[in-house]
This record gives structure tokens, sequence and C-alpha cells, in this order.
């Protein structure tokens, strides 16, 4: 393949030639050409929870001797066992943070699970093994912005230009329209996670208007809107302004193919929480997704966000802020995809860029750390299950990379991330190329949350 | 008639290019068009007024009396009705000083070190918690970089912001660890990064591999180094305890019986221990400011900011050198920065392909209402335009800033990705809402913003086009662009519908918005 997209060829095509500026936005007519689809609809929602989720929090085992172990270490930090929302059964008793009481329903009805101790890694990797040797493990842990990156290009050693979403979308482009919105949308700006070879990210702010504003339909609009379009054509030989000029040109076609499919289409009935910003952001995935037999997509990955996690002071208060915000928004959105009737084939989950030291610090919070439990959610997901084990809660024990509880992830990103893809309908020698990593973890490449 | 003198301009830069770039070498004159290129990256942005400046003082002698001019001011801003002092007055007077304030330089440099020294209103909310941060960037810019760690890392605001303020010292009975959250940003982001550099700003390889400049070993040595501050006393306060209530004003305060004394490994193995708080935090601090790193790691980060995204190996050096002889000096490395061949080649030729940088949105903002002679008051709302455009000004999401110096993107046919910070926060719903602002400067009304259209409504459509290829492109349009651009032009029904359409379509243009 060449190293012109389809999607960039046929803008280049549509170009300098058309006098009217609706000439760029030929994929409006090939639209109607485009096969309803039949059914075999897929998408994956990402929510990323930026600043390092403290996930000893999110969900917490009951059994006597962690949960003891659990108060005598957390002390301050430790969540009062009349708080949780208990879920499981009586031998293995789990609790969900207070502030989770819709996902403990969603995970009571199977709709959601856990998968626990999930993060970077180069191979699986023990305690004595990582303390012998760190270059067997990633490079730059606890760093914010490289754990973020690694999570989203499952490349835990050296620099990636493209994240796994992007490179799945690109194995898989042949089940969507070549014509159509590109597969990966992110409703929280520019994501690493969405850009592959051929699939660059198509950014929407929810809220904002989509297109650009200020043209109408006169003569004078029309020369306007006709210029611009060249400009955005020109050949500057400028790799800057070429690259500004292409994410414009990109933002203007997909702006108006969503504005089309949008129109006329009737409100979703189910309510998202207000002021809620992810919420904001999965009612605008909804909507997508409401549209996407007239856009013809059949695999579509979605990139939402909530930040704030990184809460070295005062984390009980804020980690409640934030579960407030979140356990809503992710309830309301699965209720949009079973009023859409879609919920068995959208599944939801987090990524985080690490969790935190499970022994708190004199700030009433915690610093960074590693391995962080996951939520996946959705009609396909094997609900009301744990996934995977807690880590041993011993400062300095067997899954302590350190002395301060920064757990060694028993799952890599990239087996996670695999998971997530074979449902999507990777097959396997796909996994290899869109998880180059994924050799290292000896054929466990599916952790079996998803049916 | 100022409009003409600059139309004059115009066309002499299209007959006199080659013969200028001459001049300027032999005397202390400068072009108009190579005034104009270095205020893109000695100020926010150029107006006639700065240009004729910098023609009759040339580049040195202009940046020598910006490093005296006086600073702008940022003045207290009053309680409102439920006693807190808002951010919007400090958002608004930072569009009023960049419009129109004459410390340009300094207000350039100070934001950004903002940038590389981050704190935000997310966490800090009200303008007495930010205001005196911002004073202190303003008055330190062009001090020395080791008098800004250490004023920085004093600082009340940065204290709140990274939890250095109330840090207590590990308590075994309690279970608690310092807390990390200074320690490890102001290593990774603020002074010597990741991983070993050579003086070029180049990774140091090891195997083929980049050597890491610390361990968790040496976050957890300065966490507890700078244990035992808390705010300062508030002007009224009777006593000082070790965890005063929330006060911004001035520098923290020490309590040595809330500071660790054990020994704590610290950088290239040195440990430092059984000192009180003071002494902890000085040697902590000269510890950092003589790793080799910290003059390639902020001194490429200040190129960035000022002049190209991407500089070369040879341009960090030459600056690092700099840095080196200098001793930090922060005007010795701004102006080596500034007049360095490669920020000024541009001036007399066509720049490297690869040269340049996107500008960010509150350049964006001010470059361009500069170029118009708009007027801004402090009423404006140009931060709503900001944050619509990917950098809500003071509330940067997290210490990593609106983008990241390292943030590189991959484009279309070439594999070698392009190291351009800005361009992470330019996308496709960014890219439009760059031009929704554009609409709304030209085609309605921003609150608090004046344009005056009279210069460029009594011209032909070619005089608006070669008026504003000069005041907004320093004459370098390309034909095509220009020719585009004429014919919209000419389809316009008014003198001033052609005005604003001439002005949209430049301003729109990544010709235009890539600074290079």
């Amino acid at each position: 393949m060449n190293s012109i997209t389809r999607r960039s060829f046929m803008r280049v095509s549509a170009g300098l030639g058309s006098l009217a500026w609706a000439g760029s936005f030929s994929r409006f007519a090939l639209l109607n050409a485009v096969t309803p689809a039949s059914g075999d609809y897929r998408a994956l929602v990402c929510i990323f929870l930026f600043g390092g989720n403290d996930s000893n929090n999110l969900i917490v085992p009951m059994d006597t001797a962690s949960f003891d172990a659990y108060t005598n270490i957390r002390k301050g930090l430790a969540l009062p066992s009349s708080s949780l929302l208990q879920v499981g059964t009586s031998n293995a008793v789990y609790g969900f943070h207070g502030k989770l009481p819709e996902l403990q329903k969603l995970y009571q009805a199977n709709s959601l699970a856990v998968v626990t101790n999930v993060g970077t890694l180069v191979q699986p990797l023990t305690r004595a093994q990582y303390i012998a040797n760190q270059a067997l493990a990633p490079s730059n842990l606890f760093s914010h912005a490289d754990q973020q990156m690694q999570w989203q290009t499952t490349v835990s050693r050296g620099a990636s230009s493209t994240g796994w979403g992007g490179r799945l979308a690109d194995a898989m482009s042949s089940m969507n329209p070549s014509n159509s919105l590109p597969p990966f949308i992110s409703m929280a700006g520019n994501s690493l996670l969405g850009t592959g070879v051929e699939t660059q990210p198509f950014s929407i702010a929810p809220g904002a208007p989509l297109g650009l504003q200020g043209f109408n339909t006169s003569a004078t609009s029309e020369a306007r809107m006709t210029s611009l379009q060249e400009l955005l054509t020109l050949d500057s030989g400028v790799t800057l302004i070429q690259q500004a000029s292409q994410t414009m040109q990109n933002g203007i076609a997909d702006d108006a193919l969503l504005a089309k499919a949008l129109a006329g289409v009737p409100a979703l009935t189910t309510q998202f929480p207000a002021s809620n910003g992810l919420a904001a952001q999965l009612e605008q995935v909804a909507k997508i997704i409401q549209i996407r037999q007239t856009l013809g997509m059949n695999r579509q990955i979605f990139f939402c966000s909530l930040g704030g996690f990184d809460t070295h002071t005062a984390q009980l208060n804020d980690q409640d802020n934030l579960f407030a915000e979140l356990s809503p928004a992710m309830s309301a959105f699965f209720a949009a995809t079973q009023e859409l009737g879609v919920d068995g084939k959208v599944t939801t989950f987090t990524e985080s860029d690490f969790s935190r030291t499970f022994q708190p610090n004199s700030n009433s919070g915690t610093d960074h750390a590693w391995g962080s439990h996951q939520l996946v959610m959705g009609g396909a997901v094997k609900g009301g299950q744990i996934f995977g084990s807690f880590p041993a809660f011993v400062l300095g024990g067997p899954n302590d990379a350190g002395a301060n509880g920064r757990w060694i992830p028993q799952f890599s990103v990239d087996q996670y991330g695999a998971t997530l893809a074979a449902w999507f309908g990777a097959l396997p020698q796909q996994l290899d190329s869109v998880f180059p990593n994924l050799p290292a973890f000896d054929g466990a490449n599916n952790l079996g949350f998803l049916g | 008639m100022p409009y003409r003198r600059t139309f004059g301009k115009a066309l002499g830069l299209l007959l006199l290019a080659g013969r200028l770039g001459a001049q300027s070498a032999a005397g202390p004159t400068v072009s108009p068009t190579a005034a104009a290129r270095f205020l893109d990256q000695a100020s926010w942005g150029p107006t006639q007024a700065t240009v004729a400046a910098v023609e009759l003082a040339g580049f040195s002698k202009y940046i020598d009396t910006q490093f005296a001019a006086p600073l702008s001011p940022l003045p207290d801003v009053p309680p409102n009705a439920m006693g807190r002092e808002p951010m919007l007055p400090v958002q608004q007077q930072f569009f009023v000083n960049a419009n129109a304030a004459g410390d340009q330089l300094r207000q350039r440099v100070a934001f950004a070190l903002s940038q590389i020294w981050v704190v935000s209103a997310v966490k800090l909310h009200t303008a007495d918690e930010v205001l005196p941060y911002l004073r202190l960037l303003q008055k330190d810019a062009f001090s020395n970089y080791y008098q800004i760690m250490r004023d920085v890392t004093l600082s009340p605001s940065m204290g709140h912001y990274l939890d250095m303020v109330n840090n207590d010292k590990p308590n075994p009975a309690a279970g608690t660890e310092a807390d990390e959250n200074y320690a490890r940003e102001l290593l990774q982001l603020f002074t010597i990064g990741l991983n070993e550099l050579n003086d070029d700003g180049t990774l140091q390889l090891s195997n083929g591999q980049p050597i890491a400049t610390y361990d968790q070993t040496v976050i957890q040595g300065f966490a507890r180094a700078f244990t035992g501050w808390t705010y300062p006393p508030k002007p009224a306060a009777t006593v000082s305890r070790i965890h005063n209530p929330p006060h911004f004003e001035g520098q923290m305060v020490a309590f040595d019986s809330n500071h660790d004394m054990a020994a704590k490994t610290v950088l290239d193995g040195a440990v430092s221990g059984g000192q009180g708080a003071q002494l902890d935090l000085t040697d902590a601090l000269q510890n950092i400011y003589h790793h080799h790193n910290v003059a390639p790691f902020i001194s490429r980060q200040l190129i960035q900011h000022l002049v190209t995204g991407n500089p070369s190996a040879d341009y960090v050096k030459r600056v690092v050198t700099v840095f080196r002889s200098s001793n930090g000096d922060m005007k010795s490395v701004v102006k080596a920065i500034l007049l360095d061949p490669e920020a000024r080649a541009g001036d007399t030729a066509t720049p490297d392909a690869g040269e340049g940088h996107l500008r960010e949105p509150v350049l964006f903002i001010n470059s361009l209402l500069r170029a118009l002679n708009a007027t801004v008051t402090s009423d404006n709302t140009l931060s709503v335009q900001a944050n619509n455009m990917g950098q809500d000004l003071y509330f940067s999401p997290s210490v990593f800033n609106y983008f990241s110096p390292g943030y590189r993107f991959t484009a279309a046919g070439n594999p070698v990705p392009v190291n351009s910070p800005e361009f992470q926060i330019l996308s496709t719903s960014t890219a439009l809402l760059r031009a929704d602002f554009v609409n709304r400067i030209v085609y309605g009304k921003i609150p608090g913003v004046t344009l005056d259209w009279t210069p460029y409504v009594n011209l032909t459509a070619a005089q608006l086009l070669n008026t504003l290829n000069a005041r907004l492109m320093r004459g370098t349009m390309p034909p095509d662009m220009r020719n585009s651009i004429l014919t919209a032009v000419n389809a316009q029904n008014s003198n001033l519908g052609k005005a604003q359409a001439a002005v949209y379509l430049i301003a729109t243009s990544s010709q235009y918005q890539v600074e290079r």
C-alpha cells in the first residue's frame, strides 16, 4: 500500500479542480452508495482516566485477610467496609468504592467485569527479576506522559508513532467503507491510541458546532470557501504547513459527513447526567453509534477521557468526586446502547497512566505506581466477574516493585488490548501486527473477559 | 498614513530582498521583513511600531532595550461577591499586556517559563493564588536559571500545586512516606528530564538505549529532602506552625521538626543527610543544577517556545555553550537563542522545510491582533477563544502543559516523525475552531477587542493584498495563495467585504498559522 491513504487521495482528487466548494465534500454523493450495515457491528469505547487512578480504592477484596492488610497499610486512605458496595458471593466478596453504585448494579447484572492488575510490561515479570534487572521492565515507569503513551501504543521500550487502536483500525479497514468517517473518533483531543499508519483520529469537541462557522450559500461566501479550500490543497513543500492543512481538510470533510448523517436523527430517550464532562463525551459517542448504518460503519473505536486522578493530596475527597462523575456516565452510556439495541456490540473499557502506591504518602494522598485494575462494560462482557487476582497486600511483598506497594502487573496492556481486539474481529495473525509485543506473553493472548 | 508606509515597504521588499540582506550584514540597520520575522520570535508579533524600532536599533541593541523595559502590570484582582478573586481578570490582563505593553520579550520568556514550570488554576483556583507566581516568573525571566529554580521551589503557589507545601517527613507510625510529587516533576519536567543528554540535546545511548537520569530511589531521596515546608504565615498571623493556613505571598517557610534528617540518595549517588530543611533544600537544588542535563534540557525547550520546534543539534549546542559560560544567565541565553544564525537564517533566505512552529492559540490570537493594530481592553473575553482552540490560559490540564516539548507527528508519506510540540493540540476539531476564532474577529465581535478597518477599505484589491501580505506574512505569501485570495476578494460586494475576506483567508491559512 502506498503512503497516501485512500481518504487523503480522495481529498486531493476532489480539490482544486472543482469550483463549487461542495466539491471537496464529494463523499456526500458516495454516502448513498454505501450498503447498509448488515448488523455485523462492533465498537470499542476507551475511557482514559488521566493522572493515574488509584485503583486500590476502586474495588477492594473483602475477605478478612485481605481487608485487614488493606486497612493496616492504607490507614487513613482505607475505605471503611461500611462504605463499600459489596458484590460477589460469600466465598469471594469484593467492595466497589461507595461512589460507584451504578457500576455495582452493572456488575450484578453481569454487564461489567473487573480485570485486575493490568499494566505496561515488556515480558512477564517477577519481583526478583525486576530488582535484578530493570531493563526487563518498561522504560520511564512512574512517569505520567510515558506511561500514558505506553498504555496507548503498547510499546513499552522506545518510541512508537502509532497506537494500538489505530493499528487495529488499519488492520480492520476492509470492514468499513473507504469513503465514510475515520474509524477512530476522539471526544478528547488528539490521541496516540487512535493514530495508525493509515488511520488518523477524527476529533469532536462535544457541544461545539460541526463545520466552519460563518459561511452560507451566497456567492460571496462561496467564493471565500472556494479559496479556503484551494489554500488547503497548495503544496508548500513545508512539513508543518502541510500537516496543518491536512488536519483542517480532514476536519472540514469529516464534520460535514457527520453533520449530514446526524441531521434529523431523533434524540435518544436515555438521559445522561448533566454537568458531567465524561457523560457529554459518551452521549456524543452514543449519537454517532446511532447513525452507524447511515454512515455505513461496521467497526468503530471511540476515545473519551476523564482527568484529575493524580491524587497526591486529599485523595479521598478528590476520588469521590471523580468516581461520582465516572459511574453515572458509564451507566447512562450502557443504557443508551441498550436503547439502540447494540449493548452486545459495544464494549467500553478503561485505561489509566498507572495505579498509585498502596502505602499512603504524608499528604493524605498516594504517589505514582504501576499495575492497575480496569473496568470493562458491555453486553458481550462476561460480567459479574473478576478476571485475575489481586496482588498480595504486602509492602515489599511478592507483587511489589519496591517497598511502597507499586504492583508489578500480572497482565500486560498487550494482553488486555488483544482480548478487546479479538472480540472486535481481529484475526490471530492480525493480533501480532497490532500488538507486536504479544508473543512475549507465551500465547496467553486472551484474558477471557469477552464472549 | 501609516498603512502607506507599510505598503511602500511591501513593494520595496519584493524589489530589494537580496540587497537588504547584504545591508543588514554591513551595518546596524535591519530590513523590515527581517525585523518582523525577528519580532515573531521576540514578541507577541510584529507591529508597525516595533518593526520600526528593530529596524533602527538592530537585533542586539533592541534586545538590550527589551531587557530594560518596565514590567507590564499584573494588578491584584478585586474579590467578587463570594469573597474570591476570580481568574478571568488575570487572563484578561494577559491579553491586554500582550497586545500593547512594552516588555514584549519579557512576556514571551515568562510565558515560556510558565509552560516549563507549570502551575495551573485547575488546582490553584483563584487569582491571589496564581498572581504571585506570575509576578515571580515575570521578575525572574531575565535572571539566572538557578535563581528561577530556587524561587519557584520556595513559591507557595508551586508548593500548593505540586504538594511540597505541608509535605511531612515520613512517619513510620502512620505508615506514610514523603510526597514525591514535586521531587519527581522538578527532575522530569523542570530541570534534567528522564534521559541523559549530550550537550546538543540529543540522547546519550548505551547499547543503543537511552540512559535514565535517575531511579525511584533518587525520587524518594529528593521527596524527603523537600519535607518540612509550609505556607508563609499570613501578615497578621501571631504564630507560624508546621502547617500554616494557605497563603501565597512570599516564600514558604521551613520547620526542621517536620523535616526528614535521615540520609537521602540524590543524583550521581550523592548522599545528604543530618541537616535541616534549609540546607537540604540548597544542597538538593545545587545537586540538580550541576547535573549536565540542565543546560541542554532547558535550552532546547526555550528555543522551541521562541523560535522553532525542531532545532538542529548544532543550534542547541551553541546555546548550551552560552548557558554554561554564563552560568545560566537568562539574558545571555535568550540573546543567544534569538541571535543564533539558525534563528536568523530565515530572515534573508527561505527557512528550511522543517523549521518553525505552529502558533499556539494565545500566540495566534496575539500576533493576529497586533498585526491588525487591534485594541484590546481589560473586559476582553479572548481567554474563551484560546480555550476553544485547546489552550485554557493558566488552566493547563496538568503539570505536563498544554503540549509536550517531545510531541511528534508522523506526516502522510513521511515515516520520520516531526518534533513539533504545538501540534499536540491541533486536532480536526481545534483546527476548525481556530478558523472560527478568525471568523469572530473578522465578521463578528469579541468583547473587549476593537478592529479598525479604515486602513483597508480604500485600497484596490491588489493594494489590499500587498498591505496584508506585508503586515501578516512579511511579504512571504506564495503567488498561488495570492491568486486564490485575490479571486475571492474580487468576488466580494464591498470594500469592507473585500478586506474581511482577505484577512479571513490569510489568517485561517496554514501559511499564516505556521510561523517560520
